[in-house]
């Protein structure tokens, strides 16, 4: 079955980069939300099986769409894609729910592999 | 940034401004003119000389043009500038502010403001014409509006 | 450099190295970022009289194309990324994989590939100076700006202008391929995230 992903970041040339990573390796994107608020409400109405999430984004940022995503669904694999490496920042995305965490520039097998590793395809 | 620039006819006197506010001063007979660029509304005990801030730049530019025989009775004032250039939900919103106490400082010392154009989220290019006090304002993307 | 003038020998030196580091940091993610074409180089760290700001930094009322990421709070700044609207207009393209578009006005990917990179050069910048002064630093949301220059520097520089009538600004260079390009990067920190760098540098040494 082909796996979903919603994809979130304020940056469309971001949106454009994962989505057409995932794309090639098989994955549906299911949508793409624009802040953290689009996402809560992409994630309660496609289900996706997975979400790639940036932080830093205008009125409602990443760890405000994790906490939600993740009361929603305590089982909601999600991708934290931001360029912030902070040890603070990582720390709270971790004990928010992230399953993992990529730093941009990303490189776009990493992006695949960490995908992979948490919703494994056929 | 902070300055106060004075000349007489037939110069003109010009101005970037972004949050600062553009304090063009005129005097239609001696057709001398000032134009004060103003950083801040008041000093709060900080450094500076007295054309960075709104309260102590109008007494400050009067007493510039007095000297250069231009009587304050006469003079009249255009303003310009007071943006918020990073938007209104950005950092610093310093320019209503700034045009406040522009305004103020003017209407203490008694000089008429004629005209102005204030506010938004654009910067502005100003020139004052010392031969007959218009004030030229450009903002990127719109035609010039002359005050 | 007339106008020119040290903070003081050390304090100055103290702020260099630190910026240096963080300019290193934010060149490796924009190399990243344009496969390898594009990396910076920290130009200056200096303190400027308020009144010479816009000039010693050739900033005046030409038109340029900007992204600006500001850091909230005492311990803050803002980041100004500028450039020319022909020098703009080819990085969005190469990070697009496109021609270069040269009919205004910008299109939304276009403003989102410069917008990014300031994202990724910002918080490059800004991760190495967390780890340097042990703060947590996340700027802003970038912004896309095409004003003239002087208008937007004005208005980075006034948390400063509040309690000094001197400047400090770091600016950073780009190179392709070792050729200096005509766009910059200003830091323009508080003087509370002055006094914070220079003192996580004493203390750790």
């Amino acid at each position: 079955m082909t796996r979903t992903l919603l994809v979130t970041d304020d940056a469309p040339i971001i949106r454009e980069m994962i989505k057409d990573a995932v794309t090639e390796a098989g994955w549906s994107v299911a949508g793409e939300a624009g802040d953290g608020r689009e996402a809560v409400e992409w994630y309660k109405a496609l289900r996706p099986d997975a979400v790639t999430l940036d932080l830093v984004m205008p009125e409602y940022d990443g760890l405000f769409a994790l906490r939600e995503i993740m009361a929603h669904d305590p089982a909601a694999k999600v991708l934290v894609v931001s360029a912030l490496d902070q040890k603070r920042v990582l720390r709270e995305a971790f004990k928010a729910g992230a399953r993992d965490f990529l730093i941009k520039p990303f490189d776009r097998r990493l992006l695949l592999e960490s995908l992979e590793h948490f919703v494994p395809g056929a | 940034m902070g300055q106060v620039k004075l000349a007489a006819a037939p110069a003109r006197l010009n101005a970037v401004l972004g949050s600062c506010v553009g304090v063009a001063l005129y005097h239609p007979r001696a057709r001398i003119g000032a134009l004060g660029h103003v950083v801040l509304p008041r000093s709060g005990g900080t450094g500076g000389g007295p054309a960075k801030f709104a309260e102590s730049a109008i007494p400050y530019m009067l007493a510039q043009l007095e000297q250069r025989g231009a009587s304050r009775t006469a003079l009249v004032a255009r303003i310009a500038g007071g943006a918020c250039m990073f938007g209104t939900g950005g950092p610093l919103q310093i320019g209503d502010q700034n045009v406040a106490a522009v305004l103020a400082a003017l209407k203490a010392s008694g000089v008429r403001v004629v005209a102005q154009d204030t506010g938004g989220t654009k910067g502005r290019r100003v020139s004052l014409d010392c031969t007959n006090g218009e004030l030229t304002v450009e903002i990127v993307g719109c035609p010039p509006r002359i005050l | 450099m007339p106008n020119c003038r040290p903070v003081s020998h050390t304090p100055l030196d103290v702020l260099r190295q630190l910026f240096a580091s963080a300019t290193h940091d934010a060149s490796t993610a924009m190399c990243r970022w344009t496969d390898g074409l594009i990396t910076l180089s920290l130009d200056e760290v200096r303190e400027i009289p308020l009144g010479e700001v816009c000039d010693e930094l050739n900033l005046s009322d030409e038109l340029l194309t900007m992204v600006v990421l500001h850091l909230e709070g005492d311990v803050g700044g803002v980041m100004i990324l500028t450039f020319d609207e022909e020098n703009g207009r080819q990085l969005a393209a190469a990070l697009l994989g496109r021609p270069v578009e040269h009919d205004d006005p910008w299109s939304i990917l276009e403003q989102s590939a410069l917008t990014e990179t300031g994202n990724i050069l910002g918080c490059a910048y800004m991760n190495a100076l967390t780890r340097l002064i042990d703060r947590e630093l996340v700027p802003s949301p970038p912004y896309f700006l095409q004003d003239y220059g002087a208008s937007v520097l004005q208005q980075a520089i006034l948390a400063q202008a509040m309690t000094s009538d001197e400047v400090l600004v770091c600016r950073t260079g780009f190179h392709r391929q070792g050729a200096e390009l005509d766009w910059r990067v200003l830091f323009v920190p508080t003087e509370a995230m002055r006094r914070a760098m220079i003192e996580a540098i004493r203390t750790a040494r």
